[in-house]
């Protein structure tokens, strides 16, 4: 019964900002979806836990959208795996949603004030 | 973000490709952590751990693409159509009982389309109106020549009106174009009967029906010549003629007229009539039409007008009515109160008018049919269900998404809904095949004729099957699937089977139970009642004895070519050889037969009261029979008071008469009607027809008979006048009484007259088959196989429904029961127990059943008025039996799945429970 409702929660959470995380990680260069994972994992400092059920999902979307592109690579220990980059559209798009979130995150913190945030 | 250039990355990806891309992933993942530190094995667990659900990416990777749901539904086709056919009871119960409810809708809505909704096919149809004259007595009936003429040289809103006379005539013979040589009819030289339509010249213009070989008729046809146009309609040459052009320009002989075939009207164009008729001749062929208008005032012609450019029906309408008004004025008392009226024209005339209330409740019957189907197959749906609950709880567990799941169930009930849509489609068209066929070929029997019923698969048709299957699939699909989708998985694992689903439910079952149980009892009794009275139609004594008459038609010897002195000759050694005949008991002869049509009336009334031409104007009219002095006694039609004619007055054609009954006694009220004076004919009246000119003068009653069923079985004429007279008119047949049923006699006759004049056409019919095709026995007859058919498919669902039901339940309450017998409980107790609720719905049903019935047969009674005047009685022994025989159907399903519940082995459910 209770199975769905924390899916939906998750990715209510995720949405959009990992779509922002994906784009942010790809700037650096291409990478694949494991590699990805653990950037994002890696740059905050392990407080993001990236849901591989989400992350594939998302990146088809990116792709989708021509945001980013994905071919098939090797691995520096020689596996194949599918690397994706940004494009310039999706270069673009990080700009736009970075500033955004920036706004966002700005905003949110001047209507909590800063005695809240101890909470 | 839809730029051209993001265009190309825009492509597909291959589900195998993704997941290789996950095997990746997991890959990668476990490398980094052997890195860390992880042992081999430990790592892959891990990778996997961390991963999380793999499936579930992948069913929302295959989920996003735009072609997944098109994949999705094959693969939920597939699935369905395995896991159906693994249940094959199951399946079949369920595509049966839904594809003949599926069935009997679409048979309805197939004839309903056919008859009610089909266009007439001319050019602008919603132009043409019908014209009809109601009087008190009489609703839309036809009109007088002189009415014809005086409407259409009036009415300015109607840019042209046409008249059209139906008449059953004999087609005898055929002469070719050019050699003038004479054809036989047919083989054996016997003559035909053919359904004609008399019409005005303007006819065909009126529709705007475009002959599709030769021409149609012109304005000189109107007028008579002595040899008259006529047309063959599409139906009747490809039918009779296998399309031989070379039949335009002969000419047929038809009942005494000559009519030379000009051209061939389209194909299934009726006119305004139900039947499409197989020959169209000039109206002129019955006399000049100027010159009828004259002479006779007997109401003849059916009207059709087609309005003007800027008209509307309902100003055709006023416009009519100011006519009629100022028409009055010329009319006899009879028609002073008539009333004149134009409606839009439809296909099949006054048939298509009287179908539609009387589809109307056929659709309402077999939808409740559907209906039933639908909570039936739902009903079983759920019983599996619940033994699916496993499989399914299996299936959620590890992991499949409930909408699929969902969506994998309403796909079952698509499936078998499609399955049984083919199914009903198949039954239908067969069965609609087999009527259309069976209606030809009783109309070509009795008359001939065409039913244009084009019961073909159209699209408004096939558009109907299919909504009405997919949805029927829907409705029945959702319930089970939304309470399977709600399973909870701990419990389901805990006990399948598990406490009964809410009373609410069971409910609602039970409503559908008695419901569709109500549904059949109503239908049945109705039907049976509808039989009965048919039947009793058949038993019911109409006057006159038909077992073992024997009609025989015959040409018109002079119309073949033959000298008048010939002719004679032929008639009086045909006459002779018949009554020498073993076994013949009388022959006479008659202008017409009773039920046999072509009815002749003429205006009657006492002489003392007949002063004025007026007086004799407003008389009522009565149909009257020439016949010889042997009538009575071959119809074996009882001589109440006075005498028969003698043979000398038959030759004669005396000024006596015979008359019914009923008729002295509404002519003369208490007093001796014998020795009196009739009064017969108008002023200005001759009959219908050239051979039988109607009587105008004064007669003497000398007989009164018994009251017959003349004009329908199911009325007793309100008064018949026999006169006198050797008629060798085409409407004469000779009579044979004969010992046994008369079937030898109908071939033997043929022969003899053949054997005497090789070319004289003929045809023989035996009386009890007019009977037999007698209107309120067919309509009684049909009435009764539709609505037993419709019933019992109703009865059967109901049998599947009280089965699905019960087990359903019994299902439920296996622990309960397992419990029950383990303390004790006999098989019996439990039997008793698990019919308890069933019985209360099987009860409640019957009870709104008989009710129903009986308001069906009323309903029946009201529709078919006039038609089958014997009411359907409500006959106890129907109201009792047909719900008994009913409720043990149902009640014998019921225990048929409660003795599983009685023969349960306690034990074994209490201990496995799966």
């Amino acid at each position: 019964m209770a199975r769905r409702p924390i899916i939906k929660e998750r990715e209510a959470l995720l949405q959009g900002t990992l779509d922002l995380l994906i784009l942010r990680i790809l700037i650096l260069g291409e990478e694949h979806g494991q590699g990805i994972a653990r950037a994002i994992q890696h740059r905050s400092s392990d407080t993001l836990i990236v849901d591989h059920g989400s992350l594939y999902p998302a990146l088809q979307r990116l792709e989708e959208r021509g945001w980013i592109g994905g071919r098939w690579g090797t691995s520096e220990n020689n596996r194949r795996a599918r690397y994706y980059s940004l494009t310039a559209v999706g270069r673009r798009q990080l700009t736009a949603e970075a500033d955004k979130w920036r706004r966002l995150v700005e905003s949110i913190a001047r209507v909590l004030g800063p005695g809240m945030a101890e909470i | 973000m839809w730029t051209p250039s993001a265009f190309p990355r825009r492509r597909h990806r291959a589900e195998s490709d993704f997941s290789s891309e996950i095997q990746a992933h997991l890959a990668l993942e476990a490398d980094q952590l052997v890195a860390e530190g992880w042992t081999p094995a430990d790592a892959a667990t891990e990778a996997r751990r961390r991963f999380g659900n793999v499936g579930g990416a992948q069913e929302r990777f295959h989920d996003a693409r735009h072609i997944a749901w098109i994949e999705d539904a094959a693969r939920d086709v597939r699935y369905a159509l395995r896991a159906l056919f693994r249940d094959k009871v199951y399946l079949l119960a369920a595509v049966s009982a839904l594809g003949l409810g599926l069935a009997a809708n679409i048979a309805v809505f197939s004839l309903f389309a056919a008859v009610a909704l089909k266009p007439l096919p001319v050019p602008a149809p919603d132009r043409l109106v019908t014209i009809s004259k109601s009087t008190p007595t009489v609703r839309f009936g036809p009109f007088s020549v002189a009415d014809y003429l005086f409407y259409r040289a009036n009415s300015r809103l109607l840019a042209s009106i046409a008249a059209a006379q139906p008449s059953h005539l004999r087609l005898a013979g055929i002469a070719g174009a050019g050699s003038g040589t004479r054809l036989p009819a047919t083989q054996g030289n016997v003559a035909e009967p053919v359904i004609a339509l008399f019409v005005t010249a303007n006819y065909f213009d009126t529709f705007g029906a475009v002959p599709v070989a030769g021409r149609g008729l012109r304005p000189e046809d109107d007028v008579g010549v002595g040899s008259y146009s006529a047309l063959l309609s599409d139906n009747y040459w490809e039918r009779r003629f296998r399309r031989d052009p070379g039949i335009i320009g002969s000419t047929l002989l038809v009942s005494g007229i000559r009519a030379t075939i000009v051209g061939v009207s389209p194909r299934d164009f009726a006119g305004v009539r139900q039947e499409v008729p197989d020959i169209w001749v000039a109206l002129a062929a019955l006399g000049d039409i100027r010159e009828r208008a004259l002479r006779e005032t007997a109401v003849c012609c059916e009207l059709v007008g087609r309005l003007t450019a800027d008209a509307s029906v309902q100003r055709a309408q006023a416009e009519l009515a100011s006519l009629a008004a100022a028409r009055r004025r010329d009319l006899p008392v009879s028609e002073q109160q008539m009333k004149v009226s134009a409606a839009p024209a439809i296909s099949f005339g006054r048939i298509g008018e009287l179908v539609r209330p009387l589809f109307a409740a056929l659709q309402a019957a077999t939808l409740m049919v559907l209906l039933i189907a639908c909570a039936n197959v739902a009903g079983l749906l759920l019983s599996r269900a619940t033994t699916r609950e496993r499989e399914i709880s299996v299936r959620l567990a590890i992991g499949a998404g409930r909408g699929r799941l969902v969506r994998q169930l309403i796909t079952e009930g698509v499936v078998v809904a499609v399955l049984a849509g083919a199914l009903a489609a198949v039954v239908t068209g067969y069965g609609l095949a087999t009527a259309t066929r069976l209606a030809t070929t009783f109309l070509s029997r009795h008359g001939g004729g065409t039913l244009a019923l084009a019961i073909t698969a159209d699209s408004r048709v096939l558009m109907y099957v299919a909504a009405i299957s997919v949805l029927a699939g829907i409705v029945f699909a959702v319930a089970p699937a939304l309470q399977l989708s709600r399973l909870d998985l701990a419990s389901a694992f805990k006990s399948s089977g598990g406490s009964p689903p809410g009373y609410h439910r069971n409910r609602l079952r039970g409503f559908l139970l008695a419901g569709q149980i109500a549904v059949s009892v109503a239908l049945l009794i109705t039907a049976v009642g509808l039989a009965r009275s048919a039947a009793s139609l058949l038993q019911l004594d109409p006057g006159f004895r038909s077992a073992g008459v024997v009609s025989a038609w015959l040409t018109n010897p002079e119309e073949i070519g033959l000298p008048a002195p010939r002719a004679r000759e032929i008639e009086n050694r045909v006459r002779a050889r018949l009554a020498a005949l073993p076994g013949v008991q009388s022959v006479s002869v008659a202008s017409r037969l009773p039920l046999g049509g072509n009815v002749t009336t003429s205006a009657m009334l006492p002489a003392e009261r007949a002063v004025d031409p007026v007086s004799r104007d407003a008389a009522p009219r009565y149909p009257y029979a020439y016949v010889s002095e042997d009538y009575f006694a071959t119809l074996g039609i009882r001589l109440i008071r006075g005498r028969s004619f003698s043979a000398q007055e038959v030759r004669e054609g005396a000024g006596v008469a015979v008359i019914s009954d009923s008729m002295a006694r509404t002519l003369w009220p208490g007093v001796e009607a014998i020795g009196r004076q009739l009064a017969t004919g108008t002023a200005r009246e001759t009959g219908f027809n050239t051979g039988a000119r109607a009587p105008a003068g004064t007669v003497e009653v000398v007989g009164v008979v018994r009251d017959v069923h003349g004009l329908a079985m199911a009325t007793v004429d309100v008064g018949d006048v026999y006169l006198p007279r050797l008629t060798n008119g085409w409407s004469s047949r000779i009579l044979l009484r004969v010992d046994g049923d008369g079937s030898a006699m109908a071939r033997e006759i043929p022969r003899i007259v053949h054997d005497i004049e090789p070319a004289l056409p003929v045809s023989v019919e035996n009386m009890s088959a007019v009977v037999a095709s007698d209107a309120g026995v067919v309509a009684g007859k049909v009435g009764a196989w539709v609505l037993a058919t419709i019933g019992l498919l109703g009865l059967v669902l109901a049998g599947v429904g009280v089965y699905g039901t019960v087990s359903y339940s019994v299902r439920h309450q296996r622990r309960e029961i397992g419990i029950r017998m383990a303390l004790g409980a006999r098989p019996r107790q439990v039997l008793a127990a698990t019919l308890r609720g069933p019985f209360r719905w099987i009860a409640g049903g019957v009870g709104a059943g008989v009710l129903l019935g009986v308001t069906g047969i009323k309903l029946t009674n009201a529709i078919l008025v006039g038609v089958s005047a014997t009411a359907s009685a409500l006959d106890p022994a129907v109201l009792v039996l047909v719900p008994l025989v009913i409720a043990l159907f149902a009640l014998s399903a019921a225990a048929l799945s409660g003795r599983k519940a009685a023969g349960l082995d306690p034990a074994a459910v209490l201990r496995a429970d799966t």
